[in-house]
């Protein structure tokens, strides 16, 4: 049945209505010869051979009958699915661009706020360093906490 | 038999297969750069002034850190929100 998507639908509905309308037809036709207008004598030679040619295109034709009812059903869920799947992939770039641009506004604000600290320190230096200076344990103890034990 | 190999046949009809794919959702891309070290403070440097710089170097670090992982649980709740909304 796999094979029917890579044929449109119309197509498929239309030759598997053929087929079975065709062997419908051939057996009506074959009983009505054989019961009713058996005086057709020159068709009674090919009865046989129209009556099983009817048979096959008739269990063909239900096959694909019953084929094509749950492939249409399929096909409208996938379209269906398809769609949904589009929908959200378009909702999950436009989060993302959101996000990404949320990040970026965060992070340049907070670069800011930095380099405005960093320019206080600056400017308050001498003050700063007036009443206090680091000695090799207290650096060390400061970097510990840093690397939190990575060397 | 004969009809029990028909209806199996007939039966056959309704199997089918669809290949339906939704792709994995692509993170941002500041979210997928890995997180730096923290700086540690040169031992040549002994001011007050030297540390604080390095302070507020590291908590410029960790504030951007915090924002990435505030994203990332922001990113993972929408898309979970967008798939489930596919079902």
């Amino acid at each position: 049945m796999w094979m029917l998507s890579f044929i449109p639908d119309s197509w498929i509905q239309l030759a598997v209505h053929i087929i079975f309308g065709l062997g419908v037809a051939g057996l009506i036709l074959t009983w009505l010869i054989q019961n009713i207008f058996n005086h057709f004598t020159a068709l009674l030679p090919w009865i046989k051979t129209i009556r099983w040619v009817s048979i096959v295109l008739f269990i063909g034709g239900l096959y694909f009958e019953g084929g094509i009812g749950v492939e249409s059903e399929w096909r409208a869920r996938v379209a269906q699915l398809e769609a949904k799947i589009k929908v959200a992939e378009q909702q999950s770039k436009e989060a993302n661009d959101k996000l990404k641009n949320q990040i970026n506004s965060k992070v340049k604000i907070i670069k800011i706020n930095s380099a405005s600290n960093k320019e206080s320190i600056a400017q308050n230096k001498e003050v700063i360093d007036a009443e206090c200076s680091l000695n090799d344990k207290a650096i060390g103890i400061y970097n510990n906490a840093i690397k939190n034990g990575a060397q | 038999m004969k009809k029990l190999l028909l209806i199996s046949l007939l039966l056959t009809g309704c199997a089918t297969s669809v290949p339906v794919k939704m792709s994995f959702p692509q993170a941002p891309e500041p979210l997928l750069e890995p997180a730096k070290d923290l700086t540690p403070l040169d031992p040549s440097k002994r001011k007050l002034s030297d540390l604080l710089d390095n302070a507020n170097t590291n908590y410029t670090e960790y504030h951007e850190l915090q924002q990435k992982h505030n994203a990332w649980i922001e990113w993972y709740n929408t898309q979970r929100k967008i798939f489930e909304g596919v079902k």
